[in-house]
């Protein structure tokens, strides 16, 4: 089946929905074809002009579990043109989880963030330890892990032949060791860094910081609508422990802050 | 006893009769003074020296003067035995100031040499009126120009009399204001300086920069050696008109060396053997004020015809350098500019020069950064670095023009204008505004406003069409499964064949052991029938199974297989293993002979058959216990 002709039954089959009213759960189709006319509506709303149909479309998309950095990206732009500053960076930090290198969503999310009224950046600054993560984040969590399968495999076939060689003298042994042994560490760290950081937003036009999980604590500074902050700990109670680029650490209440993709 | 006490008691003032004997002297002693010049000018110090040679009584006593103030400066004394003769020299210098102008005159000098009484002869001294610098070791070195003494004469003949003193001479009394001044400070001394530390003064009409380093030289100063160090310091004066540098000022350490009575010498006495007499010598460290004479300034304004209306201040000689950081830039992206101006001169108080380009972006200044160097040479060069981000608004072409610098040059005594252009600069569109001119939308031109851009996110670019936005981009149970399987793949491959290896050497381990334990079992096996077979006189197939025999202990018993293998080379490895050298050289010859009968079907006889068969078991029996 072509692409277009594809395209051209999820539309026919878009417009039966519209038609029948008819919600796609409804239909006797699988969940992903539901999925993929949902996406197509919501895109053709868009480009209709009808952002608030658009935003709800792509919305519901991301409530069915659907973690895609396109689709943050593109909810991303409809929440800003909805006037959703604090939930448009959020989904587009949200995209540059899956989509590190994409330069619309780079481009947009730098756009979004010079409204903001906080001066705060969506990374933190690298330490003298932190080059070579800050490095990989230029690549997506999926390639990482990847990366870190294929160096492990990588080590298995080096160590195979190691072995298998008992000709080999001490000093190849060695070279050969020195050589592997990086690798299974690289493929360690590179397992390791395949956690994405979780950068959301302040989604509300004032969110206060506290020095503990919860509003009995020192309040120690207040966030404002759109301001990026690494969430680093999940508490019970309903609050997140963030960090933000400034290198300021506090709790905050989970309803204030919006994060795309999994903490 | 006690006349061996009374024996050991007089031997001992015997001797030291004896000893104060040999040292009186025969020769009689004699004194001189002498002065190391005879005229000055008050406050100027005469240096008298009186020298001793003999063995004397005590100090001699300098008579006290009115008028002449007298301190002892030094002394030095030796003592030598020539010809068992005790020869003694005491030279004193005394440090003599006059008050006030006349003529003085100096009494004899008496001392107690060599039992008896010596005098010097007396000595004048004529002072005159004044200060007459040109006498004056301070002021035979004075500075050349404006250099006068204000107030410091006094002071500086005390530090003469500590035989220390400064003197410093600036290169130019007339400077601009802001000029840099070199001034060379001297500090005389004569090896009693132990050590100092420069004092600056702050003064509110000049800033003074001290150079580091000093070159230390020597000079004869009234025909005395000094040791000089100069040292440099750089000044500017603030302000215009007649000003007075404050004298440079050292805190110097000063050592002084005078005599104390040995307590010994009360036990020499005791004995009349005051010729063992001796003073100590004691050094003492004290610390002065050394000071300069102030020096006087005439220091001039900076001119006012052709002073630039932006003119901030800046005096000496410099040279200004631009520079951008890339010549072509995105709109809404930085870059940086920098400005350099450095030289000779000092630009601390430089303001902010800040390059008119609020029509291009917004210019954000960084910190200033200061560097300055003292030096001999050039005084203080320094250098004032600006740094300014630009970020441009819109995008085209710029002519970002030119920075000027207005300075005052005190060599050519005018004011130059330094310029340096900063250039073009392109400043290509934004993404956003490349995304709008790529739907057709117009592009802002220069000087438009971010506030104009009426509808709400045009900056935005626009959402993803052709991308799937349904597919799970994060890790699902499935890509961790695949990727287990990736991983694991090879590892596991490397630890089966570990695995394998591992259990494929321990059988053959097991096999090789097995075949050891059973290698004399079938070797003995194999005898009985040989020796069954010589009983019947048959040699040469008993002979041929004994050498299959032997081979195939040796191949089970040390797994040497092969035909081929020579019978040293068997050797070899059984020597290696310990066995004794004469049951070696017997196998070698049983291999050969059994080699020979297995290829050229040469037969020894039957006992000499039946004797090597034993000798084999024997020496077997021999390698089981190796």
């Amino acid at each position: 089946m072509t692409k277009s002709l594809k395209h051209f039954l999820l539309r026919s089959a878009l417009i039966t929905i519209s038609l029948t009213g008819l919600v796609p759960s409804a239909l006797a189709t699988s969940p992903k074809e539901s999925q993929d006319l949902v996406a197509v509506a919501a895109t053709q709303a868009f480009d209709a002009g009808d952002l608030p149909k658009a935003t709800q479309l792509y919305e519901q998309l991301v409530g069915q579990g659907i973690v895609n950095g396109h689709l943050f990206y593109n909810l991303g732009v409809s929440y800003y043109k909805t006037g959703r500053l604090g939930d448009s960076v959020a989904a587009f930090l949200g995209a540059r989880r899956y989509l590190p290198r994409d330069p619309d969503n780079q481009a947009n999310l730098h756009f979004v963030m010079s409204k903001i009224q906080d001066k705060l950046e969506a990374q933190i600054p690298a330490g003298t330890s932190g080059h070579v993560a800050t490095g990989l984040a230029v690549f997506s969590q999926l390639e990482l892990a990847w990366m870190a399968a294929l160096l492990a495999a990588i080590w298995g076939a080096a160590f195979t032949i190691v072995s298998a060689k008992p000709s080999l003298n001490r000093w190849q042994l060695k070279i050969g060791l020195a050589v592997i042994l990086p690798i299974l560490g690289l493929a360690a760290f590179l397992t390791k860094q395949a956690t994405p950081d979780a950068w959301a937003a302040i989604n509300s036009p004032e969110a206060k910081v506290y020095s503990g999980p919860g509003s009995h604590n020192t309040q120690l500074f207040a966030l404002h609508e759109g301001s990026p902050v690494l969430i680093t700990e999940r508490a019970a109670g309903g609050y997140f422990r963030v960090k933000l680029s400034d290198g300021k650490q506090g709790w905050i209440a989970d309803n204030q802050v919006i994060l795309f993709g999994p903490l | 006893m006690q006349s061996k006490s009374l024996t050991v008691r007089l031997n001992r003032i015997l001797l030291l009769g004896a000893l104060a004997g040999v040292a009186t002297p025969s020769l009689a002693g004699t004194i001189s003074a002498e002065l190391d010049h005879q005229e000055g000018a008050v406050g100027e110090p005469f240096v008298l020296t009186v020298m001793i040679d003999g063995a004397r009584d005590g100090r001699p006593e300098i008579p006290a003067v009115e008028g002449l103030e007298m301190q002892q400066q030094g002394a030095s004394e030796s003592t030598s035995w020539v010809n068992g003769q005790r020869s003694a020299q005491l030279q004193l210098g005394i440090v003599i100031v006059a008050s006030k102008a006349g003529t003085y005159t100096i009494p004899s000098i008496k001392a107690k040499v060599d039992g008896q009484e010596v005098a010097t002869l007396p000595l004048t001294i004529k002072v005159l009126a004044g200060v007459d610098q040109a006498q004056s070791p301070a002021a035979k070195t004075a500075p050349k120009a404006g250099a006068a003494g204000k107030g410091q004469a006094p002071q500086q003949a005390k530090d003469a009399a500590e035989g220390v003193f400064l003197e410093r001479t600036c290169d130019n009394l007339e400077p601009y204001v802001g000029e840099q001044v070199l001034c060379t400070i001297q500090l005389y001394h004569r090896g009693n300086l132990s050590g100092g530390q420069r004092l600056m003064p702050s003064s509110p009409d000049f800033r003074r920069f001290p150079i580091e380093g000093e070159k230390p030289t020597k000079k004869l100063v009234n025909g005395q050696p000094y040791i000089v160090i100069e040292l440099k310091e750089v000044v500017v004066p603030t302000k215009a008109g007649a000003l007075v540098l404050p004298p440079f000022t050292i805190d110097a350490r000063i050592l002084t060396w005078s005599k104390r009575q040995n307590p010994l010498n009360k036990l020499f006495d005791r004995f009349g053997g005051n010729g063992f007499n001796f003073d100590m010598n004691v050094t003492e460290e004290h610390e002065v004020t050394l000071k300069s004479t102030a020096a006087d300034f005439a220091v001039k304004p900076l001119p006012a015809a052709g002073k630039p209306a932006n003119f901030s201040g800046l005096v000496g000689s410099f040279h200004l350098e631009t520079k951008l950081s890339q010549a072509k830039v995105s709109a809404g992206n930085t870059i940086t500019i920098t400005i350099t101006i450095s030289g000779i001169g000092i630009a601390d108080a430089l303001p902010e020069i800040v390059p008119d380009l609020d029509k291009i972006g917004k210019i954000y200044p960084d910190k200033p950064e200061y560097t300055e160097k003292a030096g001999e040479a050039r005084g203080i060069m320094s250098k004032r670095v600006y740094k300014y981000a630009l970020v441009p608004a819109h995008p085209g072409d710029y002519d970002l023009g030119k920075v000027e610098v207005p300075v005052f040059n005190p060599q050519l005594q005018q004011y130059t204008t330094l310029s340096s252009e900063l250039g073009h600069l392109i400043v290509d569109p934004s993404k956003a505004e490349a995304q709008q001119l790529v739907v057709g939308q117009q592009p802002l031109v220069p000087g438009t406003k971010k506030q104009d851009v009426k509808v709400l996110g045009s900056d935005l670019i626009e959402i993803h069409h052709d991308h799937s936005l349904t597919s799970q981009q994060t890790i699902t149970r499935n890509t961790k499964l695949v990727l287990v399987l990736v991983a694991s793949s090879t590892p596991s491959l490397a630890f089966a064949f570990l695995g394998w290896d591992f259990v494929r050497r321990r059988s053959k381990k097991d096999v090789i052991g097995r075949r050891r334990s059973q290698a004399y079992k079938l070797f003995k096996s194999a005898l009985q029938s040989i020796q069954v077979q010589l009983a019947a006189g048959h040699v040469e197939p008993a002979l041929l199974a004994t050498y299959v025999a032997l081979r195939t202990y040796l191949g089970n018993k040390l797994n040497l297989r092969g035909q081929t293998l020579a019978a040293r080379e068997i050797a070899d490895v059984l020597r290696r293993l310990g066995s004794k050298e004469s049951d070696l050289q017997r196998l070698i010859q049983i291999i050969t002979v059994l080699e020979q009968v297995d290829f050229s079907g040469r037969l020894p006889s039957l006992p000499a058959a039946s004797e090597l068969v034993a000798d084999l078991d024997h020496l077997i029996l021999g390698l089981e216990s190796v």
